[in-house]
């Protein structure tokens, strides 16, 4: 502190500043002056900023996003190659929106390749329904499956990948990172047209990482612990891993002797390279894999392979005592705390005859 | 004159230092750490392998302190009580169990061992001359009073408990503010801090609940040597 007050004075000659600055030099070093103040709490508020948004699992007013598939970080939500090749049923886009106050009437969901456009007169941002092949760039646009029941602001909906794509004017061979919006509109009960919607911008991703490497498996009490080498190479790089673990007969794998892959008997997804598998069986053998995924979701090859049998296992204090300890646990001695007590007494006794 | 130049310095080294204008001096806050490794393992009757070398290594680890002291005599030294207290943590793999047997194998789970050691305190510190030549040797007594707990990889609480004993502890504190008296002097008017030191100990302690047969020994399994930073207030 002396040494911050120190410096202080050789630079601001007042003596209240002095001590006000004094006070944020005992909160950090840095802080001297305010400009190093202002510029740390930017600095703080930008690496803050992305973890408070990476709170945001829900679609926001008048926004419509994917809910498995969508990142806090970019802001976009993502097609991957699955999705685009599948329907409503099969590997759909779980589509949330949220439209603020619309009770009653209908909505309908519709894709364009265009960016929606400012707020029209009736001050509603909408994307284009039709398509206008002759405008430049051509628009392509159109609805997405039929219109349904507006009964609730927020609506979660699987929607066609496929559908998306189609309407959009691309294809699961178009460009890496290609935008497509998808818009609700809401036509209201007394029959105003479009007089609300919400919007989402979503990009098309269908690049696989490579795979990871060098998968280890540890067992533990009704978990396994896995870890592995992050994928290198690939298309692209992998955003997310799951680690996966199968029961005995089941498997992800599609051969011969077993034409049909099993789902995970439990998984674990995670950004880093270890994780956790918990919820397993002991003394249970586990076939343990481990997938890279794109940010848009696209899976590598599976790596692994490995079995590991969770167990019960046996903490220090279990083993001291398996191997003859004879601490018994609790507060054994009760001359010690009464000699303590005594020193505190002693102290208290000092205090009191202190003038 | 040579015996006359030693009995000059002599006089010069006992007399005491100019009094400078200083804040009271109620006692000292300390701030350190040390290495030990709890004498668990030389309980007589464990089988092989000793439980703490099996689950935590041969190594010793880093237990952390802070103490506050009043002082309750001035001249010739200084003499202090005080209530010090801090935070031992060992960890390592749990043992698998294999048809209710524990194994050699170890786990992915984790085990700690975890230690609050909490100590009343009386010290001397010979610091009449320090100002003159900065090194001021201590002493120190000290009922030990160490809480400890056994956690597991589901970090639950296994075990927990509390074992007594005392110590005693013998080291040399090097008085800072001998290499710069103003900045201390700027220090005293500013914060209250009269003094700041720098310091080394050893310890012995004897923390078996004074030899009780249920009780494990958390006594360390050498002399500890521990360092730190003191301000005398």
């Amino acid at each position: 502190l002396a040494v911050a007050r120190r410096r202080i004075r050789a630079q601001a000659p007042k003596p209240e500043a002095l001590r006000r600055d004094a006070l944020l030099a005992c909160l950090a070093l840095r802080l001297h002056n305010r400009a190093a103040m202002r510029r740390t709490l930017l600095v703080t508020a930008a690496v803050l900023l992305p973890i408070a948004v990476l709170a945001l699992v829900s679609a926001g007013a008048n926004q419509l996003v994917e809910r498995t598939n969508f990142s806090a970080v970019t802001g976009f939500s993502y097609i991957n190659a699955a999705q685009c090749a599948g329907n409503a049923t099969t590997n759909p886009l779980n589509v949330e929106f949220n439209i603020p106050g619309a009770n009653g009437g209908t909505f309908t969901v519709f894709a364009s390749n265009k960016q929606p456009a400012a707020p029209t007169t009736g001050g509603v941002t909408l994307c284009d329904e039709t398509p206008s092949p002759n405008a430049t760039p051509p628009v392509a646009a159109g609805p997405i499956g039929s219109s349904f029941q507006a009964d609730s602001a927020v609506k979660d909906v699987p929607v066609s990948g496929s559908d998306v794509v189609k309407a959009a004017g691309k294809t699961c061979a178009s460009a890496e990172n290609d935008d497509v919006w998808i818009c609700a509109h809401w036509t209201n009960g007394q029959g105003g047209k479009d007089v609300a919607s919400a919007i989402g911008h979503f990009r098309l991703q269908f690049a696989a990482p490579a795979a990871p490497s060098n998968v280890r498996v540890d067992s533990g009490d009704s978990k396994l612990i896995v870890s592995w080498n992050a994928s290198t190479g690939g298309n692209t790089t992998a955003d997310h891993y799951t680690a996966e673990a199968y029961l005995p007969g089941h498997s992800p794998l599609s051969e011969p002797a077993h034409p049909n892959p099993d789902p995970p008997d439990a998984t674990s997804t995670v950004t880093g390279t270890s994780t956790t598998i918990g919820g397993l069986q002991n003394d249970t053998p586990y076939t343990v894999y481990v997938v890279a995924l794109s940010i848009g979701g696209n899976p590598s090859s599976r790596t692994g392979g490995g079995t590991a049998i969770p167990r019960a296992n046996a903490d220090f204090w279990d083993v001291y005592r398996d191997r003859g300890g004879q601490e018994a646990g609790g507060c054994a001695s009760g001359s010690g705390g009464a000699l303590a007590l005594l020193g505190v007494a002693a102290l208290a006794v000092l205090r009191r005859r202190k003038p | 004159v040579r015996r006359l130049a030693l009995v000059a310095s002599f006089a010069l080294a006992i007399a005491p230092a100019a009094v400078r204008a200083q804040s009271p001096i109620w006692g000292s806050f300390e701030l350190g750490a040390g290495r030990y490794r709890p004498n668990i393992d030389a309980q007589p009757g464990l089988s092989q392998p000793l439980p703490f070398g099996d689950i935590f290594g041969t190594g010793r680890g880093w237990a952390f302190r802070a103490g506050i002291s009043h002082a309750i005599l001035k001249y010739p030294g200084t003499l202090e009580v005080g209530f010090r207290t801090g935070f031992f943590r060992e960890s390592g793999k749990s043992l698998e169990i294999v048809n209710g047997q524990i194994t050699d194998t170890k786990s992915g789970d984790t085990t700690a061992f975890n230690i609050i050691p909490t100590s009343l305190t009386l010290t001397y510190r010979f610091d009449v001359f320090a100002e003159r030549f900065p090194l001021a040797p201590y002493g120190r007594v000290a009922l030990e009073r160490y809480n400890w707990w056994v956690s597991s990889g589901s970090s639950a609480i296994a075990k927990k408990g509390a074992t007594n004993g005392y110590s005693a502890t013998a080291g040399v504190a090097l008085l800072v503010d001998w290499f710069d008296a103003s900045l201390a002097r700027e220090l005293d008017r500013d914060t209250g801090i009269n003094h700041t030191y720098l310091f080394a100990d050893v310890t012995k302690s004897w923390v078996k609940d004074f030899g009780s047969s249920t009780s494990w020994d958390l006594s360390d399994d050498k002399l500890s040597f521990a360092f730190g930073i003191m301000f005398v207030f």
